[in-house]
């Protein structure tokens, strides 16, 4: 039956061309929602991501990685001597102001981590070494911020808080969701040039755990004896901030919104041209169920033609999706597709046809054989 | 010689708005396998309510069917697909072919039902296509046949299961009469080949000498 439903496609061209048009619009509209908000959501938590540490200690109630408040960097020792930990460091993330060559100011993401560890600095560098922030007023600043501050190259003076600091190094990969550009300092920099930090406050804390010991446990223990901060795994803290982002700024219902319009326009242009495409040979399959076709073998062609359409408009979808990833980049956007997200729309796909499908089986189920004897 | 069909006191009854007609009204016959047997009348009088009850299509008011020697009138929605695929090869007035299929292909659908194996399948439909003088059409799609031809694929899908009964519809009807002609000997021909029996509803007179016996149905009374 599979060959009798490719057949009714092949047959009338111009129609099946609809079809699939719209199934690879409402394919490609899927595929772009899901990588643009997943680009997105590899930003907001890209730092956290990227850090190697186990947990991450925040204040009390922190609610995401960038607004996070500051407390006492003394809780080290506390953090430390809690059981299971083996190392721990500390990282500032504070808002500041940068002041552009051509005049103006434009808000930039102060990051402040320990230069000989590296926990929390940038993790891939276009120029300069991360520990090159160590003995003086030194910046490293992320390539993708050029079009917020300028141009700029190693040696060149940037004003951050008043303060002219050095550009020592280029990053690479570093973008935040707020779109603000991700300067690098030293710890102890950072706390001077950060003035709502103060000199005696951290932001973060990030520990390690000894082996044998398992993040989640670490993290129950040190909730219930360490006072007034709070206590995450990476991955809690990661998924929380990227909760925060979706559900606080409504982005992630204004981009669920589109991906459920998209699915329902395709199933309907789907759905229409199947349902059409059954009352025209309404009389041929009264014809098969009078030859002896079960309702089940007419189903299987009409499935066959959503099986078929759903596949053939998702590979289009898909490849138009992979080219497209280019705009993105020069757009200077973060566009993820995972082969998980891939498969997934795949089955949206398939869903989104087959429904579509079930318009016409009641047509079928209904299909009085006798009808094939009115000429 | 064996009994195909057995058909006894059968009656339809069609209501619409609380008014009733009758359709087919106390009709008895048999049918030995072998035979061509032809049922004809004026339009309305109710040959293809008898055909599409003896096809196991339409189920009847009231009166028996059997199918050697096997009632099928009281048999279940889900089991009369499969008497029809084991017993039954329709041929219709209007071919109802399927367009976008090949000859070829349109004739293989029956065996496709009963899951005969692909290449079976297809030699099979191959055999029958030359039977029918279509051998050299087998790719083409029905919309590129004549009327004639169109009937004699439809004739090939028909035989294509090996069915017992083969019941036409009108089968002359839409066709010229050298056609018409040629369409009624080729299903005698093979009908008689394949030791099996046809049913043909018609009010076409001049098939009338290719018959084995006639009946004449009026206002749903059939006579012989």
């Amino acid at each position: 039956m599979f060959s009798v439903a490719l057949k009714i496609i092949l047959y009338d061209k111009v129609r099946s061309l609809i079809t699939l048009s719209g199934v690879v619009f409402a394919v490609s509209l899927i595929f772009a929602q899901i990588g643009i908000y997943l680009g997105l959501m590899e930003t907001a938590s890209t730092i956290i991501d990227h850090t190697p540490g186990d947990i991450w200690i925040t204040s009390k109630n922190s609610r995401n990685f960038d607004f996070s408040q500051p407390f006492p960097e003394h809780k080290i020792n506390q953090v430390l001597a809690a059981e299971g930990v083996r190392d721990a460091e500390k990282l500032i993330v504070t808002w500041a102001v940068i002041k552009q060559e051509e005049g103006g100011t434009e808000q930039i993401e102060i990051v402040g981590y320990n230069p000989d560890t590296g926990i929390g600095g940038p993790w891939q560098m276009k120029e300069g070494h991360f520990s090159d922030v160590k003995t003086g007023n030194y910046i490293i600043i992320d390539e993708s911020s050029v079009r917020r501050v300028g141009e700029f190259k190693i040696g060149d003076y940037r004003e951050i808080m008043k303060r002219r600091l050095k550009i020592v190094g280029i990053s690479k990969g570093v973008k935040s969701f707020t779109t603000a550009p991700i300067v690098f300092m030293s710890y102890k920099l950072a706390q001077d040039v950060g003035g709502l930090i103060g000199h005696d406050n951290t932001v973060f804390i990030i520990a390690n755990v000894l082996e044998g010991f398992s993040p989640k446990k670490v993290v129950r223990m040190m909730k219930d004896n360490l006072y007034d901060i709070d206590a995450f795994t990476k991955e809690d803290f990661s998924r929380k901030t990227r909760l925060y982002w979706t559900i606080e700024t409504g982005v992630g219902f204004s981009f669920l919104i589109t991906i459920i319009i998209s699915f329902f326009v395709g199933m309907l242009i789907v759905g229409q041209t199947i349902y059409n495409s059954t009352m025209e040979y309404l009389k041929e399959f009264g014809t098969l169920k009078a030859i002896g076709a079960t309702n089940f073998n007419i189903y299987q062609i009409i499935f066959s033609e959503a099986l078929i359409t759903a596949s053939v408009g998702y590979l289009a979808g898909l490849i138009i999706t992979l080219l497209s990833i280019k705009i993105y980049v020069i757009n200077d956007m973060v566009f993820t597709i995972t082969i998980r997200v891939a498969l997934s729309v795949f089955i949206v796909s398939l869903i989104m046809c087959f429904s579509a499908a079930f318009f016409s089986v009641r047509k079928i189920r209904n299909i009085d054989p006798a009808m094939v004897f009115r000429s | 010689m064996e009994q195909a069909v057995q058909v006894e006191n059968l009656v339809k009854i069609y209501r619409e708005n609380k008014v009733e007609v009758i359709a087919v009204d106390g009709v008895s016959f048999s049918i030995s396998k072998g035979e061509v047997i032809g049922i004809l009348g004026p339009s309305g009088s109710g040959k293809t309510t008898l055909l599409s009850m003896m096809g196991c299509i339409l189920r009847p008011t009231q009166g028996s069917i059997k199918i050697f020697n096997r009632e099928v009138t009281n048999l279940g929605e889900n089991e009369l697909p499969f008497v029809r695929r084991k017993f039954f090869g329709f041929i219709f007035q209007g071919f109802n072919l399927f367009p976008p299929l090949t000859v070829l292909e349109n004739v293989k659908l029956p065996l496709e039902l009963r899951d005969v194996p692909r290449q079976e399948a297809e030699k099979l439909s191959l055999r029958l296509l030359e039977k029918v003088g279509l051998k050299e059409r087998v790719h083409f799609l029905p919309r590129d046949l004549s009327g004639g031809e169109k009937q004699r694929v439809a004739i090939a899908r028909a035989l294509a299961g090996n069915p017992s009964i083969i019941l036409a519809d009108e089968p002359t009807g839409n066709l010229d009469h050298k056609s018409g002609r040629l369409v009624i000997e080729t299903l005698r021909e093979l009908v008689t080949k394949n030791n099996a029996c046809a049913v043909i509803v018609t009010h076409d007179n001049r098939i009338f000498q290719s018959l084995d016996r006639a009946f004449y149905i009026e206002d749903g009374k059939l006579r012989e």
